[in-house]
């Protein structure tokens, strides 16, 4: 792999990443974390990929994988933080700057938060990263059949989420 | 999105229809129902108000950071590090083949160092030890040959070139002696 393809195949797709990890982790800096670690292991993948939308299909399936660590670990952080604020009437730091990050953070992006992973990954993927039916099922190992209903469903609890704004 | 018709698509089906992931001639199919459906109508409406939604939220734009150095040439992972997919019923069957290597190492090695002897127990009780070479280590010999047996008879073949001398009190009268408690 040749310095000119890394640097074609990052300067491509890397603005499709971030898009997607920023919808599926909610959050700039983590979005950011995640794409650069999928990044790294493209780089330290031994052998190149055929083309670019193999590529792209790779580092989404790695990208979505490290963002659902995330997921789990914020998850974790989340009950451990609850569990704090309950015992404790201090503001931390941290916990301030939650606020401030939930304030700005949109409507839909909320909306979407709330969604259950399996349902927020895949219309993310289908919203943010303009892949097919077929595409997404390559990627996340699962039917196409399986990828309608849950688009599907993952819509139809936006709109609920979403009832006054649509 | 909730519509009432008996014969009218599933959600998910109109859903897909939005996204123009059926095929034809469905589709078609789907696109006359739709218009004369109110319901399915409002619900394909519906759907294509949450998409754009979706489409027109703002999104921080990328700040493409620079490319690290090292990511010019890919260094090829070394073979300790690749991972190897290997099916499971041939991980199970090299596992039991160290398992097997590992038994049949550890009883060699659990065995006595006899080199060029050979241990014969005969029908009568007779044990029938052939010695092809000089024996280094007399001792080891005798012990082995100590061990509890129905043996009432020994027979020790050494090679012809042995060459015993007498050192001292005779060796061979007292390892008898030692062997099986008996005196000769």
């Amino acid at each position: 792999m040749l310095h000119a393809d890394v640097a074609h195949v990052y300067e491509t797709l890397y603005p499709t990443l971030f898009r997607v990890a920023y919808r599926i982790c909610g959050n700039r800096s983590k979005a950011e974390d995640v794409c650069q670690e999928t990044f790294i292991k493209y780089f330290e993948r031994g052998e190149p990929l055929p083309d670019l939308e193999q590529t792209k299909y790779w580092l989404i399936r790695v990208l979505r994988n490290l963002a659902l660590n995330h997921e789990k670990k914020r998850s974790r952080e989340s009950k451990a933080y609850q569990r704090f604020a309950r015992n404790s009437r201090q503001y931390t730091e941290s916990g301030e700057t939650e606020v401030l990050q939930e304030e700005a953070r949109s409507l839909v992006q909320r909306a979407l938060d709330r969604l259950p992973y399996n349902l927020r990954s895949v219309l993310v993927l289908k919203e943010y990263a303009d892949l097919g039916y077929r595409e997404i099922a390559r990627v996340l190992g699962i039917s196409e059949g399986n990828v309608k209903v849950r688009v599907f469903r993952a819509r139809e609890r936006l709109a609920q989420l979403l009832e006054d704004d649509l | 999105m909730s519509r009432a018709g008996a014969k009218c698509p599933t959600g998910d089906t109109l859903s897909a229809f939005v996204d123009g992931e059926v095929r034809a001639p469905w589709d078609q199919a789907i696109a006359r129902h739709v218009e004369a459906c109110p319901g399915c109508r409002e619900a394909v409406a519906c759907l294509g108000r949450l998409r754009e939604r979706l489409a027109r939220d703002p999104a921080p734009e990328p700040r493409l950071p620079p490319l690290p150095p090292h990511s010019g040439r890919v260094r090829p992972v070394p073979v300790w590090r690749r991972r190897i997919a290997l099916p499971l019923p041939a991980a199970a069957a090299a596992a039991l083949a160290i398992l097997g290597l590992g038994v049949a190492l550890a009883a060699v090695a659990g065995r006595p160092k006899l080199p060029w002897m050979s241990i014969r127990h005969g029908p009568a009780g007779t044990t029938e030890v052939i010695v092809a070479a000089p024996v280094e280590d007399l001792e080891q010999l005798l012990r082995t040959l100590d061990q509890p047996s129905r043996a009432s008879q020994l027979v020790i073949h050494l090679p012809a070139d042995s060459q015993l001398i007498m050192v001292g009190e005779p060796q061979l009268v007292r390892e008898a002696d030692y062997s099986r408690g008996r005196r000769w």
